[in-house]
């Protein structure tokens, strides 16, 4: 499974979703299939129901992500698109896979 | 070189007619310095959204209509919630050019006029696209950095309630402050959810308020360093530690570099305390503490003058409150009352103070070092 993303051919800077320009050197980037495997750096509730978590891709791309299942610090998860946003949900950690 | 001449503000709070408060706030601050309107050669206003919070456009005219200089040049400087700092960069410039000789820097927001929903909403415009779009707030930003912070350090939910504990302590006496009365840690960690594990006592109140300051070449402060940095606009779009903001550290180091300082020279400090967690990130980002210990450093409230540097004497934006584009400026006229052995919380021996600026979510960040003339 993976995630429509961009890498800079020129500084190897990986972005999800793609980006039109490279933020870091301004190149223009190609299309690039990234892992939708991550990790949970950090979590939110901003309503009691709510859960948005930022998740650390593959290639130190970020994402924000809704939770859809409770999810700590440092849990590892799978992102998915359901209509269009992305939602993380916690994967079972195996060897080489965090 | 730049020097500080004067200052005032006006006590920071709720429901304040805007006209009124501008106008009492450039009269107070021009006869602090020792000036008449007819002295001041260019005024520069910080306000971050009159637009969408107070519906006042044409900020600059507006401001100096209200102050009684409709005749000098004004401009708007605007760089969200450190509008007040990169005002005085602006102001600085004018001055050590030398294409002015008095500058009177007067910040000013008008937050309560409208409903707090409504407020959030305006602010939120500084956000990036993906953050807006999946509803978060800038309290709900915050608390994003506030998990990956406590992850990281596991320091206690009781460590991070110590801090507006003393902000308000401190703003006990300062009476220019929105509030006035103590809090405990208990009626911090009762107080509700605003986005979870954020609660309402973290937050800084939105304010209404404005202060003034007047710069020139000669003045009992002088300011010796300034350093600025910006960073992605977007959470997703960076790549350091969550928990930090980089543009604080790059803001910082050219700041010091600029004055010559060291992190051991500064006396007192005010920080962009806007979230109780900021204060320790911004101490770590400032250098003022190790990485991971700056809530070890928040001193009790009756040690809060004494343990060097004093950290926000007058209650920081928690306290003192935080109407966004007077908060710069608050921040230093408090140093340059410290500075000047006038301060309502007066810290024993201030010589040096530095104040530090956060536009958006650390995305615009602005660095100021001050220092006692005589």
């Amino acid at each position: 499974m993976s995630l429509s993303g961009s890498r800079c051919p020129s500084c190897g800077r990986v972005a999800v979703p793609p980006e039109p320009a490279c933020l870091v050197c301004g190149a223009r980037p190609g299309a690039s299939e990234v892992p939708a495997e991550g990790a949970v750096l950090a979590w939110v509730r901003p309503t009691p129901e709510g859960l948005v978590v930022l998740v650390a891709l593959a290639g130190e791309a970020r994402i924000l992500a809704e939770g859809g299942s409770p999810l700590e610090v440092g849990d590892p998860v799978f992102v998915s698109l359901t209509d269009g946003v992305p939602v993380a949900r916690r994967r079972e950690a195996g060897p080489g896979r965090r | 070189m730049v020097h500080f001449k004067g200052g005032a503000a006006v006590r920071f709070g709720t429901g304040l007619d805007p006209t009124d408060m501008v106008r009492a706030c450039a009269a107070s601050a021009l006869d602090d310095a020792g000036l008449t309107p007819t002295d001041v050669d260019q005024l520069v206003v910080a306000n971050a959204a009159a637009e969408g919070l107070a519906g006042i456009g044409n900020v600059a005219v507006w401001t100096a209509t209200a102050c009684g200089l409709v005749d000098r040049p004004a401009l708007r400087v605007e760089t969200g919630p450190s509008s007040g700092l990169a005002a005085l960069a602006v102001a600085a410039a004018l001055v050590a050019s030398g294409r002015a000789e008095h500058v009177l820097v007067l910040g000013w927001e008008s937050m309560t006029g409208v409903p707090t929903a409504e407020a959030t909403r305006v602010l939120s415009r500084l956000m990036a696209p993906d953050e807006r779009r999946l509803d978060l707030s800038l309290p709900a930003l915050v608390a994003l950095l506030h998990t990956a912070y406590q992850a990281r350090t596991g320091v206690s939910d009781e460590a991070i309630a110590r801090v507006p504990v003393k902000a308000h302590a401190l703003a006990r006496t300062n009476p220019l402050a929105h509030f006035q009365r103590e809090i405990t840690v208990e009626e911090v960690l009762a107080s509700r959810f605003v986005a979870a594990p954020h609660r309402l006592l973290h937050c800084a109140p939105l304010s209404d308020g404005a202060a003034g300051l007047v710069v020139g070449n000669d003045g009992p402060v002088r300011l010796v360093g300034l350093g600025a940095a910006t960073d992605h606009l977007g959470l997703t779009q960076r790549r350091g530690p969550p928990e930090r903001f980089e543009a604080t550290a790059t803001a910082a180091a050219r700041a010091y570099a600029d004055a010559g300082w060291s992190p051991e020279d500064v006396d007192v400090v005010e920080l962009h305390d806007a979230f109780a967690v900021l204060e320790a990130v911004n101490l770590e980002d400032l250098g003022l503490a190790p990485r991971g210990a700056g809530l070890e450093r928040v001193p009790r409230p009756c040690e809060a003058l004494t343990v060097r540097p004093v950290v926000n004497p007058g209650g920081g934006l928690k306290a003192r409150g935080h109407p966004v584009g007077a908060t710069g400026v608050a921040q230093l006229l408090e140093l340059f009352d410290q500075l000047t052995g006038r301060a309502a919380n007066q810290v024993d021996g201030a010589r040096r103070g530095l104040a530090h600026n956060i536009g958006g979510f650390g995305n615009n960040v602005h660095v100021a070092c001050l220092e006692a003339a005589q």
